[in-house]
């Protein structure tokens, strides 16, 4: 039985509705225990052009993995796997 | 207190390869001679780097996985930063990363009860209704299949039925079909009455055939007969009522056990099919005597006492 929903009290200033999938930890998809600093290609998804680390109500990852993922990122650029920040002028 | 370390070096490009595996010899005689024991030895080889360091677009990379105490570590990175040509190194310990994974293991069977639970939900919503219909059409035709041949079999079939336990219905249900088949033709052109008829009705209807032979033959006889039969009647009436109250008894032992069973249908058939075999054994005794009018009024009144002890019982 689908009924069709009753019309809500109709408000003068309407909320726009969004569509989106559903946030999950791709971390915990792969069942990842740690997050290695060498795999620097792994690492690049959660960093922005300019270098900067994406959140993890962006990105949705798990706080244990956002932990480890800042860590990592922190290791990798002290190991000159990447960069600290990306000039825009180039 | 051994614990497992990662320890990462960048060398100095300009340096050449043979003093590269010096360095890292050094290394793994400091990390052998404190007890310690190296797992794996990673060589990147000269790797460009993500931006210059001291000048340099390249560097050596390697990477040495040790289980190991921590003093020796200690000592480890003390000769590193003195080596001029170790331009960054990193020493990582992996214990610590792996300190919350009973945690993470928790969260992951959690993930996986969820995703498997509405599958296992859907087998068992599917399985239900498959199962319900099977018992369901077994209960409703029983009582419909027995109905049709009840009414049906005449007086002779029915104490082969009485018998037979309610639940073991279908094989003598057919049984019976046959059998009323061909006693219905005879029953029909002896009887010519309903099954649904009481008994009273059918004693009335013999009584009235009885009549018409008796009064021809009898009315010559009565005299003589009447002085002998009423003695002999009494008599015989007294036994014969004897042992149709225990066969009613036994019929009705029988009848009152599918009640527990069954529904109320059922019962009150039988109690009308026990009713009528007793009309059915006065038949054949009738003829024979001639004054028959007493006989049938003093068995209606048995009868109809049989009847009200059977219903008490």
């Amino acid at each position: 039985m689908l009924r069709p929903n009753k019309p809500s009290r109709p408000s003068r200033f309407p909320k726009k509705q969004y569509f989106s999938k559903k946030k999950y930890c791709s971390f915990c998809k792969d069942r990842i225990r740690f997050i290695d600093y060498k795999k620097s290609s792994e690492l690049g998804s959660y960093i922005l052009e300019t270098g900067k680390i994406l959140p993890a109500r962006v990105t949705g990852t798990c706080a244990y993995h956002q932990k480890q993922l800042s860590k990592a990122i922190k290791q990798a650029r002290h190991m000159a796997l990447i960069k600290f920040i990306e000039s825009r002028r180039g | 207190m051994k614990r497992e370390y990662e320890i990462g070096l960048i060398i100095n490009p300009e340096t050449a390869d043979e003093e590269a595996e010096k360095i890292k010899t050094s290394i793994t005689d400091i990390l052998t001679k404190g007890n310690g024991s190296i797992e794996n030895i990673d060589d990147w080889g000269r790797k460009a780097l993500a931006y210059p360091i001291e000048k340099h677009n390249e560097g050596i990379y390697v990477f040495i996985k040790t289980l190991s105490p921590g003093d020796v570590i200690a000592a480890v990175e003390r000769r590193m930063k003195l080596n001029e040509k170790v331009m960054r190194f990193i020493v990582i310990r992996l214990d610590d990363k792996l300190k919350k994974t009973n945690k993470l293991e928790k969260k992951w069977k959690r993930m996986e009860k969820f995703s498997r639970k509405p599958e296992s939900d859907r087998d068992r919503q599917s399985g239900r209704p498959s199962t319900a219909p099977s018992h369901a059409p077994s209960v409703r035709n029983e009582p419909v299949t027995k109905p049709v041949p009840s009414p049906a079999p005449s007086v002779k079939t029915e104490p082969v039925t009485k018998p037979v336990p309610s639940e073991t219905t279908v094989k003598e249900e057919v049984k019976v079909e046959k059998e009323t088949v061909i006693k219905e033709e005879k029953v029909e052109a002896k009887v010519e009455k309903k099954v649904e008829v009481k008994v009273e009705k059918e004693v009335e209807v013999k009584e009235e055939k009885i009549e018409a032979k008796v009064e021809k033959e009898v009315e010559v006889k009565e005299e003589k007969i009447e002085a002998k039969v009423e003695k002999k009647v009494e008599v015989k009436v007294e036994k014969e009522v004897e042992v149709k109250e225990e066969k009613i008894e036994a019929k009705v032992e029988k009848a009152e056990k599918p009640e527990e069973k069954e529904n109320e249908k059922k019962p009150v058939k039988k109690e009308k099919e026990t009713e009528e075999p007793v009309a059915k054994e006065e038949k054949p005794e009738k003829p024979i005597k001639a004054p028959a009018k007493k006989k049938t009024v003093k068995k209606e009144e048995k009868v109809e006492e049989d009847v009200e002890n059977a219903e008490t019982k």
